[in-house]
């Protein structure tokens, strides 16, 4: 199901949260192998079991199954507070009755550092963060991305051994989101932080995270690199949740051809299919990766016929219909859309190399 | 439709002839006592045949009244810091955790507020007969905590409701064990609203005049069941100076928490 690593740092085994007497399984029977250093993305719709996960590695919440081991060492049975793990909280939670200075200092206090040694360390995660200036202010006098960035140097003041982060960027608007992503996947590098990161914001994970641990319904239907996630997804929920996808539901009928039989004609894959001719599957292919063409191949490609095209200034996306009725979209650039209207036919075609079939 | 429109011409008035009206009907009874309190004589008169500070002065030496209000003081202080040290705890319990039983402890811990004053009183004089706490400060200590436990109980809750609890998660990612948690997070940002609720606990007992009538006697005697007494006994001036003295110590509380309150914003 995921890749063993080398050196799992922290490890999810089995992992299971039920509530409501056991009736309703916020997580179920989750596993993962966290590596030293790895940027780690939970990413899920609503209510599957993101922040349930991260709360029972933080120690907030108990696993009603299951060990979460880190470096060889079970602790479930460890406090919160004994754990060493930062945590940064999408309403950021700073103590607001602490300067910024103090916020950040008050790990290293609990820790009894000398005073010298606090300020030192402060001043130092404070100019990573760029708040020097801001060190004697309260909390409720910075704006939401300041605040963020403060919270994100208490976690990281005490040089915790796993830092947490739940939806970090949710409350701030785009624009800081996408510099506060960069800044965070900065500060990470850097500092060869292990982070888990949970979000629902596909286009987050993917750009900051190196591997994915896509949820669904309190389980993990994929883990691995987000390019991988995004060209080889594991079940038709993640082909579908991450980025746009056309999915046919087909039946096998050349295995060694890797040639399977769809709503519009025959589908080729690129490799022979490890599977008996009938079989189910499904064939995935991206809209960007569906080309027109001067005519249809016999295989892979079909006729459409337009049915909405919507700019999108960078890209368009238009939508087609075969002459049974099945929908097709793609991703044209401007110039290739700029001679379609709708109702006018489309000539496509698609290379085997980018078909990606699921064997349920 | 001319009346319709007299009306509403009229309306604004009309809540200020009200608030007016009640205002006078609350201050001028207070305003009479003031200045009786400022009356020669032994008995209390309205309108005063001269003014003095006699009154004030017998106030402050006479042992039979300076006890009372010493007596008042100890006991609210006692009483607040039991009642607190109860309710404390347990709105913690109730806001944090699940328990089984908890309804019923919610309804055990509110059963003083349902329960009539005199029924509570009557219940007290002869508990406290058979315990041999009659009489006593102690006695007058716990009936009074059990008074304002439900009262402080239901504030120190809807403190508790709006507190953001993620601050006590984000201080034990920071390494803090639940007691610093409390500490240093917790209490420095609810102690305000926890001194509001100590304040309501001292002032409940100060002001309480039925349980302790049937149970504070002579030796316990708190400054309302002492005004009660010289009301009913002796008409002595010295209830009017009381009465103003507790008068304006409440205005100037409540100035000084519409001055502080004008200040933050
Ligand atoms: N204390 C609880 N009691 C009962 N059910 C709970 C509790 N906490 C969470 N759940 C349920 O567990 C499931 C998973 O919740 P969780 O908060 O982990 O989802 P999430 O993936 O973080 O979602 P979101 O993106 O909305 O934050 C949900 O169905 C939720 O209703
Ligand atoms: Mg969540």
């Amino acid at each position: 199901m995921h890749q063993p690593s080398p050196d799992p740092f922290l490890r999810l085994e089995g992992v299971s949260k039920r509530y409501a007497g056991g009736a309703l399984r916020a997580v179920d029977d989750v596993s993962i192998d966290i590596r030293r250093g790895e940027f780690l993305s939970l990413l899920g719709p609503s209510g599957s079991g993101k922040t349930t996960t991260l709360m029972m590695i933080a120690g907030f919440e108990l696993p009603s199954d299951g060990r979460i081991v880190l470096s060889g060492r079970d602790i479930v049975g460890i406090p919160a507070h004994r754990r060493n793990f930062g945590m940064v909280f999408q309403n950021y939670a700073l103590f607001p009755h602490m300067t910024v200075f103090d916020n950040v200092a008050y790990p290293l206090r609990l820790r009894k550092l000398a005073p010298d040694a606090i300020a030192e360390t402060v001043g130092r995660y404070l100019e990573m963060v760029g708040l020097t200036s801001y060190a004697d202010r309260r909390p409720n006098a910075l704006s939401g991305g300041q605040q963020q960035r403060v919270a994100l140097a208490r976690a990281l003041v005490f040089d915790p051994a796993v830092v947490l982060m739940d939806e970090p960027l949710g409350a701030l608007d785009k624009n800081l989101r996408e510099q506060l992503q960069f800044e965070i996947k900065a500060l990470q590098r850097k500092l060869g932080i292990t982070l888990i990161y949970v979000t629902h914001d596909q286009s987050e994970a993917m750009t900051m995270s190196d591997r994915i641990a896509v949820f669904n319904a309190g389980h993990i239907e994929q883990i691995a690199a987000p390019i991988e996630i995004y060209r080889r997804p594991a079940t038709r929920f993640v082909g579908e949740f991450v980025g746009e996808s056309n999915m046919f539901e087909a039946t096998v009928s050349d295995p060694q051809a890797g040639v399977v039989s769809t709503a519009i004609g025959p589908v080729r894959a690129a490799a022979p299919l490890d599977c008996a001719r009938d079989a189910p599957v499904l064939a995935m292919i991206r809209p960007e990766l569906i080309r027109p063409a001067d005519a249809p191949p016999a295989d892979n490609g079909t006729t459409l016929t337009v049915a909405s095209i919507v700019h999108f200034g960078d890209r368009v996306a238009v939508e087609g219909s075969t002459a049974d009725g099945h929908t097709v979209r793609l991703r044209l650039s401007d110039r290739e859309a700029a001679a379609l209207a709708p109702g006018a036919d489309l000539a496509v075609s698609w290379r085997p190399d980018d078909v990606h079939l699921l064997v349920p | 439709m001319t009346g319709g429109s007299a009306w509403s011409r009229g309306a604004p008035l009309l809540p200020r002839l009200l608030a007016v009206a009640v205002a006078a009907f609350v201050l001028l009874p207070m305003l009479l006592v003031v200045v009786m309190s400022f009356g020669e004589g032994t008995s209390l008169r309205f309108p005063p045949s001269a003014f003095t500070l006699d009154s004030y002065a017998a106030y402050v030496t006479r042992p039979d009244w300076m006890q009372p209000t010493l007596n008042s003081f100890v006991i609210a202080l006692a009483s607040a810091a039991i009642t607190l040290l109860v309710t404390t705890p347990a709105a913690f319990a109730f806001a944090l955790f699940d328990f089984p039983g908890k309804r019923l402890v919610r309804l055990m811990i509110m059963m003083p507020l349902m329960v009539p004053f005199i029924v509570m009183a009557l219940a007290y004089f002869f508990f406290f007969g058979r315990t041999g706490l009659l009489n006593t400060m102690t006695g007058v200590v716990i009936a009074h905590a059990c008074l304002s436990v439900p009262i402080v109980f239901l504030i120190q809750s809807a403190n508790l409701k709006s507190f953001d609890w993620t601050l006590m998660r984000a201080s034990a990612s920071c390494g803090a064990g639940p007691l610093t948690s409390f500490r240093h997070v917790a209490l420095p940002l609810l102690r305000p609203s926890f001194l509001v609720a100590g304040l309501f606990a001292f002032i409940t007992s100060f002001d309480e005049t039925v349980i302790a009538l049937f149970i504070s006697g002579r030796a316990a005697s708190t400054l309302p069941r002492r005004m009660f007494e010289s009301v009913r006994q002796e008409s002595d001036p010295v209830v009017a100076v009381v009465s103003t003295l507790l008068f304006v110590v409440v205005v100037v509380a409540a100035l000084a928490v519409a001055w502080r309150q004008s200040r933050k914003q």
